[in-house]
């Protein structure tokens, strides 16, 4: 027998079968969580966004329509948390920080120290772009959604979010030759 | 096709936002342009590259807290904590059963019989028992004041019989009349009246809610949009306010928007809620 859609899970627990939404967290939580970490640099802000995102969809399931798309809401809603995330953190030191950079998990001395380092690298570089292009680019990257789609979830026009990829990929490919990465 | 235009479709070619005839002409622009040509292969690389970035697996702790946060939704909402081994199954219980558990959620107290023959039968008698006690206990005929207090209870009480008889016990009537209203073509005004009553007063969220999705369809009408308004403030549900929000947002109306910013500093409002305004505010009611 399939296994019932994202979109149906959805209505379903908009109808009052809430332990539904625990079966949306299994297969949703962990790339939550990546985009969170991508954006953030900060393990536990991460987890802890990805925990107040399928709360707040829980506490809004009401507003989940017939015509919704379940990925996008998601996106939405983690959209938000995470802009609530950056306001509190400019109130209250002033900037917006990201999280320490993040220590290999697991790495060992014997790793490939280049691919650590490549992998530092495109960390430091996603981190100097700002966030509204951080976030189109790894949406389009990493979620393969259309101009249209992230044009929809950030809420501007897709005209917008082309500028912004635009400009995040010309940003990237200088960031990576003044490191000294050949790009070609 | 000229560099320039070449050098602006790029960004798109290289993240799949081109359309099948644009990826043809640009491909022969490519295969014709050196310079182009090695643009498009810093951008490639790029793209190739950020695919480096590792996937973390959640922690060990993850699904116990969110566990947890599901059983507190559930234990508010009151639902039903079935669990399905088939997801299937699941999401076609969450559709039939959904009344089913509503209906659950919302019997009347255990002693309160639910057919209302017998609601009227049980009234009777209390009222029976109420007048012969005030047979028994009757005073002088000289003392007129308390003979007078009597009759006043008995008529209140009579009052409150009629008032039962006229409102349903359980929700699910009252979701029945709700649904009955969504039904009809052009609803009475004594029909909306109805539903913003149930919108203020009624003790079910699933009520109110209802109430609410049947009044959205009814923007056009003055009344039902003061009367959303209105209502957003004292609402005690946060699904209900959220759900209000998301009514009125929609709305070019200056009165409903300045309500719904009221909310976001108001301390007595939910969290949830003052968050949902936020957020709402960010996009630009």
């Amino acid at each position: 027998m399939d296994q019932p859609r994202d979109h149906e899970l959805m209505l379903a627990v908009r109808e009052g079968a809430l332990p539904l939404m625990g079966r949306l967290f299994e297969r949703h939580a962990r790339r939550l969580y990546n985009f969170f970490l991508r954006m953030t640099f900060d393990r536990e802000a991460s987890e802890d966004l990805v925990q107040e995102t399928f709360r707040r969809m829980l506490e809004a399931r009401h507003t989940y329509r017939d015509d919704s798309r379940f990925v996008a809401w998601m996106f939405t809603i983690a959209r938000s948390r995470h802009s609530d995330l950056c306001r509190k953190r400019r109130h209250q030191r002033g900037e917006v920080e990201l999280g320490e950079h993040l220590p290999d998990r697991g790495a060992t001395p014997d790793a490939d120290f280049e691919k650590r380092r490549e992998v530092m690298f495109l960390r430091t570089a996603l981190g100097r772009l700002s966030a509204e292009k951080r976030e189109a680019i790894l949406l389009s990257r990493f979620e393969n959604m259309k101009y249209e789609e992230i044009a929809q979830i950030a809420g501007c026009p897709v005209g917008t979010i082309k500028a912004r990829v635009h400009h995040a990929l010309k940003d990237l490919s200088r960031l990576f030759r003044e490191q000294g990465y050949e790009v070609s | 096709m000229k560099c320039r235009e070449a050098q602006q479709r790029l960004p798109d070619y290289t993240t799949g936002n081109l359309n099948d005839r644009a990826i043809e002409e640009l491909e022969r622009h490519l295969a014709a342009c050196a310079a182009c040509a090695a643009e498009a292969s810093r951008l490639r690389s790029v793209w190739e590259r950020l695919a480096q970035l590792p996937e973390e697996e959640l922690s060990a702790g993850m699904h116990t807290r969110f566990e947890e946060t599901l059983e507190q939704h559930e234990a508010e909402a009151g639902a039903g904590t079935e669990r399905f081994s088939d997801d299937r199954m699941a999401v076609g219980a969450g559709r039939t059963s959904a009344v089913k558990r509503k209906r659950a959620r919302t019997e009347p107290a255990g002693w309160w019989p639910r057919r209302p023959v017998m609601q009227f039968g049980l009234a009777l008698v209390i009222l029976a028992a109420g007048l012969g006690l005030g047979w028994h206990l009757r005073p002088d005929p000289g003392n007129d004041g308390d003979m007078g207090t009597l009759r006043a209870e008995v008529q209140h009480l009579r009052n409150e019989l009629a008032r039962e008889r006229r409102s349903p016990a359980s929700s699910v009537d009252r979701l029945s009349i709700i649904s009955d209203i969504r039904q009809m073509e052009r609803p009475p005004a004594p029909a909306f009246e109805t539903l913003l009553r149930a919108l203020v007063s009624d003790p079910s969220v699933n009520v109110r809610l209802a109430a609410v999705d049947v009044l959205a369809d009814h923007l056009d009408r003055q009344t039902v949009r003061d009367g959303l308004r209105e209502s957003l403030s004292g609402q005690s549900s946060a699904m209900v306010q959220i759900a209000l929000i998301e009514t009125l947002a929609g709305l070019d109306d200056p009165q409903g928007q300045r309500a719904i910013r009221d909310l976001a500093t108001d301390d007595r409002v939910d969290p949830a809620v003052r968050a949902h305004v936020r957020w709402r505010l960010g996009r630009s009611l």
